[in-house]
């Protein structure tokens, strides 16, 4: 573009200077048209060295008053290049020449005041190697002339008040640079002076059309430009130093390149006004614009500034601001910028009235770059983009600001002073900024915002299936660097919001959560736990949240959560709950309390199957009031306080305060090795105290009767075992070692009272063990070892090691039958005894003995004991002779008895034993079985007479046969005496008896 | 006449105690005779049944003079024999002096300690043949 100005200038100069020799000519020597002509066209082959060709040359006063003029009409001059458009390299149609008549009359000196041009048209043309068309003057020798630099002093002084160029059409051919230009119709009027360092010049130039293009070397275009009807006007005065003006530059259209649109094209408005009032040093190169104005279509800026050139070491500097005039529309600016700058506006509806202000201050250098500052105001803003956004936000308002500084190393920011939107019941407000924007970008930003949650909804992915109604207050402060968002670095970023729902009603797959208020506070980092990433805290008056299965209904809940490591492999979190009264239901089941407080922590470990090591959670629980409703259980179990804590290698109960049907108990311990034992790897154990005013053994039983094995193991072997579907035996559960320290005050077994109970209940790998309770029955003290194996549901091993001391015999007969069934004598005896039983064997499913497997001993030994008489008693005595052997209340009394007994599978074994009835002393043993049978000997050892009788019982137990029979122990307890079997015989009651009292505490 | 009613009375219980000596001298006599079987802990060993309960099992082993019994009368409610040889409890250790084999049942639990002794009378390769101390059968025929 410049270098096409500097040809037709060039052009212009030359012509110019032709039109000075003429007049010249004209005034020392031809005053007449025809001398003239000739003068011209002789002398002009000396200073043109192409074919020229002056037609007539006039001189004229008026057309140049005051001035003196010459005018010299179609003027041709004719070089003929190969590739040039044209051999006229131009024809100028009249040329007119205005002298200062007077100095010329007063020192003969030619100073020209007006050029004048008229019907010019031109076509310079360069070839490719650079020679140019309009090359027609004469070559000078070149002197090596001294440069100098560039200095306005060095000027010479222009006294030119007129030139005016009108009709120019010229083009330009540059086959070298691959430019081409063009201008049709130009007119250019230029008026003024530059004389001793002032100068006051007046250009006005109008062209019907300006057209520049160029191309790289493979021809293709680089610059397309056309210039519709361009109109400047310049005005200029003052010392060089101090010149003011003003420029007015208006283009009713134009194109360059692709850079205007159709829509722009089409418009109604100019393309370009610019009206710049100016101050220009020319002397130290700076510029400056005061109340210009610049408007693109319907567009409107104002411009202020000072830009100041580069001068020695002194880079260029610039001092300009640029503010809209009035609000611009968005919407239809948008539509005149190119289409590559706004391809994101397919699809969307976006528009707003928007004011800028933006300057640029500083340095312009290879290292530096003006700092910029720019502050936008939108007003009546909407913005619709369904794939975004399926509705519309309109009432978008808001203040932004920025600064720039584009110099290498600077730092750019923006400000969001205030944004704010609304779309149907939403209103969002925005509040922040964001600095270092050409690198790592750092935002701080506050957002507000109330939104009705289903507007939410269009935005969330439908495979999330997540639906929601209610209403959200938002309020959240963020501080971050992009860095961090993309590294997922939440812990170096800061969050402090708060999300207050209100009516809210949501659903995630099949979860449900219904709160009429619930407040969400979160914090990064974490201020309430320490350590920890950042705080959720989570309150509100009622909660609810639930699926086809489960349901929690929570009152007050106060939920304060501490997380770390959100989004890496492992996840920690550290929070405390409280919640008020609250529902709990899963299935049929289902858990009320009125208060729970949990403290904890959990880390996430996704590299473990383990539920509890995938978790690691570590809690402190403590539940009020709580109510178990459950189908496992026929009755409600009642938490009155329920309070542990859970670590990753044991479970401390601290106070457990349970009522189940008609028992209470508390228990607290320890349990251990849960998360060993979920992996089957070890066994759980447990160390637990248990304490109870009232327990009632059967029932619990009862409840927990088939209970305590896994559910599939258990229903195979009750297949395996044919067990039928009634039988519910209690089966023990496996790879557990639990220990129970009982002390319970009162409690009902077996049908029985029984009192200050006491002792170790231990649950190991399938066995309970009773060990040594102690407790009182029937006012006797009582010591009872047990162990139930639960092998199989139709195999269940029992042992048993019982002692009962000083107790009533018609009452141990009624509290435990069975030794009615195995020692049937003992129901002739009335009085208080020692009563010891060791025993063994199976039961099948429904707790009946297998009699085959029966293995045990008993003992009873006992003082003034009264023998209730029957027919057998009266028979005995009759064949033994008795005389006078009752008491005077015609009651038998014995001193003492010491019996020791054995069972066998069905047979029980009854050792010799002594009675001592008043004067007489009997030895008594035999056997009998759960038959029925019996044969039992019974022996006169002492009496007045020192006979020795033997009478055998024999026969039905319930009618047996009572008849003389041999004697046997007669030496039975006279050790200097016995044979084989009496020692034989005192040996296995020594060796039952020991065994019995060997764990009597 | 009192002196001779005395006299009666105490020739009637001379009587009565003549017939018994004679009672206890032939009994002492019997057993004298068993006395004689001495048993051999070998000819025990092996898998045994009794004669009067066909489900009730006897295994002896003479190395460790141990055995085991187990009872496999169906179970009324299902079928299934109340005891197998693996789950039986009742596992003795037993010995031989003369012709009395003396067994002890420990069971499964500690300390649990029943004694029994049998005279046995018989003792062949596919049978056992005994009594308790009163008199009560204990036979047993050879199963393997």
């Amino acid at each position: 573009m410049k270098k096409g100005w500097k040809i037709a200038l060039i052009t212009l100069g030359s012509l110019v200077g032709l039109a000075v020799v003429v007049v010249a000519v004209a005034l020392w020597l031809v005053f007449t048209p025809a001398q003239l002509t000739k003068i011209v066209n002789r002398l002009a082959s000396n200073y043109v060295t192409c074919d020229t060709h002056f037609g007539r040359v006039n001189l004229t006063l008026f057309k140049t008053f005051p001035d003196a003029g010459l005018t010299v009409n179609d003027v041709y001059v004719v070089n003929p290049t190969e590739g040039a458009l044209s051999d006229t390299v131009a024809h100028i149609g009249s040329l007119t020449v205005g002298v200062d008549v007077k100095r010329y009359l007063k020192g003969k000196e030619v100073v020209v005041h007006q050029v004048l041009l008229d019907g010019v048209t031109a076509s310079l043309y360069t070839d490719s190697a650079g020679r140019n068309n309009y090359d027609i003057f004469p070559k000078k020798e070149k002197k090596e002339k001294e440069k100098k630099p560039f200095s306005l002093d060095s000027l010479p002084d222009i006294d030119l008040k007129r030139v005016s160029v009108s009709n120019l059409d010229a083009q330009l051919l540059n086959d070298k640079s691959g430019m081409q230009a063009e201008v049709t119709d130009l007119d250019l009027n230029v008026t003024g002076t530059l004389a001793e360092g002032r100068v006051d010049a007046d250009l006005d130039l109008q062209a019907d059309k300006m057209m520049l293009t160029t191309a790289d070397s493979n021809g293709e275009t680089k610059i397309y430009t056309v210039l519709d009807e361009p109109n400047i006007d310049l005005k200029a005065e003052g010392n060089l130093d101090e010149v003011k003006g003003q420029l007015k530059l208006n283009l009713k259209k134009g194109r360059f390149n692709d850079m205007i649109n159709e829509t722009l094209q089409t418009s109604k408005h100019d393309l370009l006004t610019l009206t710049a009032p100016f101050e220009a040093d020319l002397e130290n190169s700076r510029w400056s614009v005061d109340g210009g104005k610049v408007k693109i279509d319907d567009y409107a800026l104002d411009v202020d500034g000072t830009v100041q050139l580069k001068k020695d070491t002194v880079p260029m500097t610039v001092d300009v601001a640029v503010a809209t005039i009035d609000s611009w529309q968005v919407e239809p600016l948008l539509d005149i910028v190119p289409e590559k700058y706004v391809k994101f506006r397919k699809g969307m509806d976006l528009d707003a009235k928007v004011k800028l202000q933006a300057s640029a201050k500083g340095a312009v250098s290879k290292d530096s770059k003006p700092l910029i500052n720019a502050t936008a105001h939108i007003a009546d803003g909407r913005f619709y983009y369904p794939k975004s956004l399926p509705y519309k936000v309109n009432k978008i308002n808001g203040d932004l600001t920025a600064s720039l500084d584009l110099s290498k190393g600077g730092k750019c920011s923006a400000v969001v002073e205030r944004l704010k939107a609304h779309t149907r019941g939403t209103d969002v407000s925005v509040k922040g900024r964001a600095d270092d924007l050409r690198g790592d970008m750092h935002i701080a930003a506050d957002v507000k915002g109330a939104l009705p949650l289903e507007d939410i909804m269009p935005m969330i992915p439908e495979k999330l299936k997540v639906t929601a109604q209610g209403d959200a207050d938002l309020d959240v402060r963020a501080d971050f660097k992009m860095s961090q968002l993309k590294a997922k670095a939440y812990e170096k970023m800061k969050l402090d919001g708060d999300i207050r729902l209100k009516k809210l009603d949501a659903k995630y797959n099949d979860i449900q959560i219904q709160s009429p208020d619930l407040n969400i506070a979160m914090q990064l980092p974490a201020k309430e736990h320490a350590g920890k990433m950042g705080d959720v805290h989570l309150t509100s008056g009622k909660l609810k949240v639930e699926n086809g299965k489960w349901m929690a209904d929570l009152a007050n809940p106060n939920i304060n959560v501490g997380i770390n490591n959100v989004t890496k492999e492992q996840l920690a979190a550290a929070f405390e709950v409280a919640l008020g009264k609250s529902a709990a239901t899963l299935d049929s089941n289902q858990i009320d309390l009125s208060s729970l407080s949990l403290k904890g922590s959990v880390r996430f470990d996704s590299t473990q199957s383990n539920t509890l090591k995938k978790y690691n959670p570590k809690l402190n629980i403590q539940v009020r009031n709580g109510v178990v409703n459950t189908t496992a259980l026929p009755e409600k179990l009642y938490l009155n306080e329920f309070a542990f804590a859970y670590m990753p290698k044991e479970v401390q109960i601290r106070n457990a305060e349970i009522k189940l049907g008609r028992s209470d108990f508390q228990l607290y311990g320890t349990v251990e090795n849960l998360e060993e034992w979920m992996d089957h790897k070890e066994m759980l154990t447990g160390d637990l105290n248990f304490t109870s005013t009232y327990t009632d053994v059967d029932e619990l039983m009862s409840m927990f009767s088939g209970k305590g094995t896994d559910p599939d193991t258990l229903e195979q072997m009750r297949q395996e075992d044919k067990v039928a579907k009634d039988a519910n035996p209690f089966m023990v559960p496996k790879d557990v070692d639990v220990t129970l320290h009982t002390h319970i005050r009162r409690s009902v077994a077996f049908g029985n009272d029984l009192g200050d109970l006491a002792g170790a209940v231990t649950v190991k790998d399938g066995t309970a063990i009773l060990d040594q309770i102690g407790f009182v029955c029937k006012a006797a003290t009582m010591q009872l070892t047990a162990l139930y194996r639960s092998l199989r549901p139709n195999n269940i091993f029992v042992a048993l090691d019982f002692h009962l001391l000083d107790i009533q015999i018609d009452e141990l007969l009624d509290m435990i039958p069975t030794v009615d069934t195995l020692v049937p004598m003992l129901a002739a005896f009335n009085g208080n005894a020692n009563f010891h039983l060791a025993g063994e064997g199976f039961l099948n499913a429904r707790y009946k003995p297998k009699m085959s497997t029966l293995l045990g001993s008993a003992a009873i030994s006992g003082k003034n004991l009264v023998v209730m008489d029957n027919n057998s008693i009266a028979q005995i005595a009759k064949l033994m002779q008795f005389k006078e052997w009752k008491d005077k209340d015609n009651k038998i009394r014995i001193d003492s008895l010491s019996v020791e007994m054995t069972c066998l599978r069905k047979e029980i074994e009854v050792f010799p034993f002594l009675i001592n009835i008043g004067k007489y002393q009997l030895c008594a043993s035999g056997k009998h079985n759960l038959v029925g049978d019996c044969g039992y000997h019974v022996e006169l050892l002492k009496n007045p007479v020192m006979a020795k009788v033997g009478v055998d019982i024999k026969g039905s137990l319930k009618n047996p046969k009572i008849t003389l029979g041999e004697v046997r122990y007669a030496d039975l307890y006279k050790p200097q005496k016995n044979g084989d079997v009496e020692k034989r015989a005192l040996e296995m009651k020594r060796m039952v008896r020991e065994a019995l009292e060997k764990n009597v505490r | 006449m009192v002196k001779s009613e005395n006299d009666k009375l105490m020739k009637r219980k001379f009587a009565i105690w003549m017939v018994l000596a004679a009672a206890v001298l032939t009994l002492t006599s019997c057993k004298e005779k068993e006395k004689e079987l001495v048993l051999d802990p070998s000819q025990f060993a092996g898998l045994w049944v009794k004669t009067n309960n066909t489900y009730e099992y006897w295994r002896f082993n003479s190395s460790s003079m141990t055995g085991i019994t187990w009872d496999e009368t169906p179970d009324p409610d299902n079928g299934e024999p109340e005891m197998t040889e693996e789950e039986s409890n009742l596992a003795f250790s037993w010995s031989v002096e003369r012709n009395i084999v003396s067994f002890v049942w420990h069971g499964l639990m500690e300390n649990q300690s029943v004694p029994k002794y049998y005279y046995i009378t018989e003792i062949s390769s596919a049978a056992i043949v005994g009594e308790d101390e009163v008199g009560l059968p204990f036979t047993l025929r050879r199963v393997q």
